[in-house]
C-alpha cells in the first residue's frame, strides 16, 4: 500500500508539472494588474482588450487563412499519397516513399525552416502568404496521409471498391461513389489535425514568413518581448481552447470511425 | 439444363511474390451449370475466381467469355457479378440503394431500377427491408441482399466466394438448398467456391476439386465420390482408407495386389491403369462398403475377404463406427469401416477376431497425385 502511494504521489507531481502552468496563466488572464506578478482581482477585460486590439485580430486572421489553405493542401496531397500508396499495384521503393511521407514528423522543425528558407531564395520565389501555406501544408502532410492512409487499408480489407467495380463501376466512379464518401470522416480527421499544426506553428513561420505576414504564435512571440501580460495569457487561454475542442472533435471522430 | 459452353479458362498460371499459386489450370463451365471449386485453403481455388471476376491478371492462360478472350479487361466490363464472402455491401447506402447501384451505374431508367430490385428482393425473400440500413441486418440477410445485388443486373455468370462462410450451420444448410433453387430458376451459371464438401455434393452439378494449384478432378458429385482419381481426392470428399499396393499380376480380367505389403487380394477385374508387376500404387476404401462380419463365411466369395482384429466399435447413434486391423506387420494401417447394421451395436467387444468383407469394385485404384505429395 506505501509502495502505491509513493507511486500515486509521483504520478501527481507529473501531472502537476504539466498542467499547473497552464492553470496559472488561465487564473493570471482574469488577474486586475497590470504586471503577472501579484493578484490584484478578477476582472475579464483582457478578453476584451484583447477583441480590441486591431493588430491581434489582424494576425488572427492571417493564421485562419493559412491553417485553412493548409489543411485544404495536405488533405489533398495526404488523398491522393495515399491512394497510391494502398491502391496502386506494388511500384518499386513504394515503402520508402510511403515512409519518407512521414519524415517531415521527425525532423528538427528548424532544420525545415532554415531549408525552406534557402530553397525559396535560392529559386527566387518570393516570400508570401502561398509560400507559408505551402510550407504548413508540407508540415501537416504526414498527420493527414496517416489518417487517410490506416481508412483506406480497412476500406481496401473490406473489398467495397471491388464490389462496386464488380458491379460495373470503372476504378473512378467507384473512387467517387464508395472510397471518397467512406472516407469522408477520416479525410476531415486528418485535416482538423493539419488545422492545428498549421495554427501553432511558429519555427517555420518564423523563418519564412515574408514582410508583413504576422501569424498569431509569431505576435505572441513579439508581444513577450515586452513582457507577459495577462492579455497574453487571455489570448493563450482562447487559443488552448480552440486547440482542446479541435483535437476532441478530431479523437471523437476517429472513434466514431473504427466502431463503423 | 447444362448446356454448351459459357466460360473457358485456358492454362491460367499465377504466383504471388514467388509463390505459385495456380500452376495451369484449365475447364470449361457450360451454360446454366452449377460448378464448385472445392479444396483446402491456399489450393487457388480463391484466385481461379478473382481472375474469372477480373480482380487479378494471370500470369499465362486465358479466360474466354461467351468465346471473347476477357483476360485483359478490367472487372466492371465483364458480364460477370461476384457475391464476396463478407458481402461487402455499401455500409453508406440503404438496402434499396445497395442492390440498385449496379443498374444506377448502367443509367437504367429509374421506374425500370425500381421494378428490378423490388423482384430481385422477392427472389430473396427480403421485401420490406428497402429502407433498412445494412448495420441493421442480421447475417442471413445481408446474404440475402449481397445475392441479390449480384443478381440484379442478370450476369451470365455469379461467382460465389466462400458466401456461406459466416453462417451458423442451420442457416447455411437453409441458403444451400435456397441457392440451389435460385439458380435453377434463373438459369444462371453459378461458380462457387468452398472448402466444405458436404456444401460442394449438396448443390453442384460438377465439382472441381483443388489442390496445390492444380484442378486434381473434375467431375459430378457422384463420381468424384465413387472414383476418386487420385489420394487427396479420395481423402478430401468423405472419409476413405488409403492403402498402399503393389502390382504382383496384371492381366485381363484378373488383378493380383498386396495390400501393405501383407495381404494379398485377387479382383476378378481389368485394371484401368497401365501398370506392370511390381509397381507401387494407392487404393482407397469407403467406410461404409467394408462390411463387418462376425463368423468365417463370406457373402459372395468374389468379395475380398480379410481377417482381422477388431480394435475398436464406436457407437455414434445413427451408426457404428469400428476399427479393424487386418495387418499384422508393425504398425499396422487400421481400417475404418462405418455401419448403420443393428448387430454391432449389440456385440461392441473389442479384441475379438472378426472379418472384413468388401466387394471389388470398392477398391479404388488410385492415380499419383500431380503435385507428388498428398499421395
Amino acid at each position: 500500500m506505501t509502495k502505491n502511494k509513493g507511486l500515486a504521489a509521483f504520478c501527481a507531481s507529473i501531472y502537476a508539472f504539466l498542467y499547473l502552468p497552464l492553470a496559472v496563466m488561465f487564473a493570471f488572464s482574469f488577474n486586475d494588474a497590470r504586471r503577472n506578478v501579484v493578484w490584484k482581482g478578477f476582472t475579464l477585460k483582457w478578453y476584451g482588450s484583447m477583441f480590441h486590439n486591431a493588430e491581434l485580430l489582424s494576425a488572427l486572421v492571417t493564421t485562419l487563412e493559412l491553417a485553412i489553405a493548409a489543411s485544404v493542401f495536405a488533405s489533398i496531397l495526404g488523398l491522393f499519397a495515399s491512394y497510391a500508396m494502398t491502391r496502386h499495384a506494388p511500384f518499386k521503393g513504394r515503402g520508402i516513399y510511403s515512409s519518407m511521407l512521414s519524415v517531415p514528423l521527425m525532423m528538427p522543425e528548424i532544420v525545415m525552416g532554415v531549408g525552406l528558407l534557402s530553397f525559396f531564395v535560392r529559386v527566387h520565389i518570393p516570400l508570401n502568404f502561398w509560400t507559408l501555406a505551402c510550407a504548413h501544408a508540407m508540415i501537416a502532410l504526414p498527420y493527414t496521409a496517416s489518417s487517410i492512409r490506416a481508412r483506406l487499408l480497412s476500406l481496401k480489407d473490406s473489398r467495397l471498391e471491388d464490389a462496386a467495380m464488380d458491379l460495373g463501376a470503372t476504378e473512378w466512379q467507384a473512387f467517387y461513389k464508395v472510397t471518397l464518401p467512406l472516407a469522408g470522416p477520416a479525410i476531415f480527421s486528418g485535416a482538423l489535425l493539419a488545422f492545428t499544426v498549421s495554427f501553432e506553428d511558429f519555427v517555420t513561420s518564423f523563418f519564412i514568413a515574408g514582410i508583413g505576414i504576422v501569424t498569431m504564435p509569431i505576435k505572441i512571440y513579439s508581444m513577450m518581448k515586452f513582457g507577459v501580460t495577462p492579455e497574453i495569457n487571455a489570448l493563450a487561454c482562447c487559443l488552448l481552447l480552440l486547440t482542446v475542442v479541435l483535437l476532441s472533435s478530431q479523437k471523437l471522430l476517429a472513434k466514431k470511425e473504427t466502431q463503423s | 439444363m447444362p448446356g454448351e459452353s459459357l466460360l473457358e479458362i485456358e492454362g491460367i498460371t499465377k504466383s504471388f511474390g514467388g509463390q505459385t499459386v495456380l500452376k495451369g489450370v484449365s475447364l470449361s463451365i457450360k451454360k446454366a451449370e452449377f460448378l464448385t471449386f472445392l479444396g483446402p485453403s491456399g489450393c487457388g481455388k480463391t484466385t481461379t475466381l478473382r481472375i474469372i471476376a477480373g480482380f487479378e491478371d494471370p500470369d499465362s492462360g486465358r479466360v474466354l467469355l461467351e468465346g471473347k478472350d476477357v483476360t485483359d479487361l478490367p472487372p466492371y466490363r465483364r458480364d460477370v457479378h461476384t457475391v464476396f464472402q463478407h458481402y461487402a455491401l455499401f455500409p453508406h447506402y440503404n438496402v434499396f440503394d445497395n442492390i440498385a447501384f449496379g443498374l444506377r451505374i448502367r443509367k437504367v431508367a429509374e421506374p425500370e431500377v425500381t421494378k428490378r430490385v423490388n423482384e430481385a428482393m422477392s427472389l430473396v425473400k427480403l421485401q420490406g427491408f428497402e429502407r433498412r440500413r445494412t448495420s441493421q441486418l442480421s447475417g442471413g440477410q445481408m446474404q440475402r441482399i449481397a445475392l441479390a445485388r449480384a443478381l440484379v443486373g442478370r450476369p451470365s455468370v455469379l461467382l460465389l466466394d466462400e458466401p456461406l462462410g459466416a453462417l451458423d450451420l442451420k442457416l447455411r444448410k437453409e441458403m444451400q438448398l435456397e441457392l440451389k433453387s435460385i439458380q435453377r430458376k434463373l438459369g444462371i451459371t453459378f461458380i462457387y467456391v468452398t472448402h466444405d464438401q458436404e456444401e460442394a455434393m449438396t448443390m453442384s452439378d460438377r465439382i472441381a476439386v483443388f489442390n496445390q494449384g492444380n484442378i486434381e478432378q473434375l467431375g459430378e458429385p457422384r463420381e468424384i465420390y465413387e472414383r476418386p482419381k487420385t489420394s487427396f481426392v479420395a481423402d478430401f470428399i468423405g472419409a476413405a482408407n488409403v492403402l498402399s499396393a503393389r502390382v504382383i499380376d496384371n492381366k485381363k480380367g484378373e488383378v493380383k495386389l498386396r495390400l501393405e505389403d501383407e495381404v494379398e487380394v485377387t479382383l476378378p477385374r481389368s485394371m484401368e491403369l497401365a501398370l506392370g508387376a511390381g509397381q507401387l500404387l494407392k487404393v482407397a476404401i469407403r467406410p461404409e462398403r467394408i462390411e463387418v462380419r462376425y463368423q468365417d463365411t463370406p457373402a459372395n466369395t468374389d468379395n475380398v475377404w480379410l481377417k482381422a482384429t477388431m480394435i475398436d466399435n464406436v457407437y455414434l447413434g445413427n451408426s457404428s463406427q469400428i476399427f479393424l486391423l487386418p495387418f499384422q506387420k508393425p504398425p499396422g494401417r487400421v481400417l475404418m469401416a462405418v455401419s448403420m447394421d443393428a448387430e454391432h451395436r449389440e456385440r461392441r467387444t473389442a479384441g475379438g477376431t472378426v472379418w472384413a468383407e468388401i466387394r471389388p469394385c470398392d477398391i479404388l485404384l488410385l492415380e499419383p497425385s500431380p503435385n507428388g505429395s498428398n499421395g
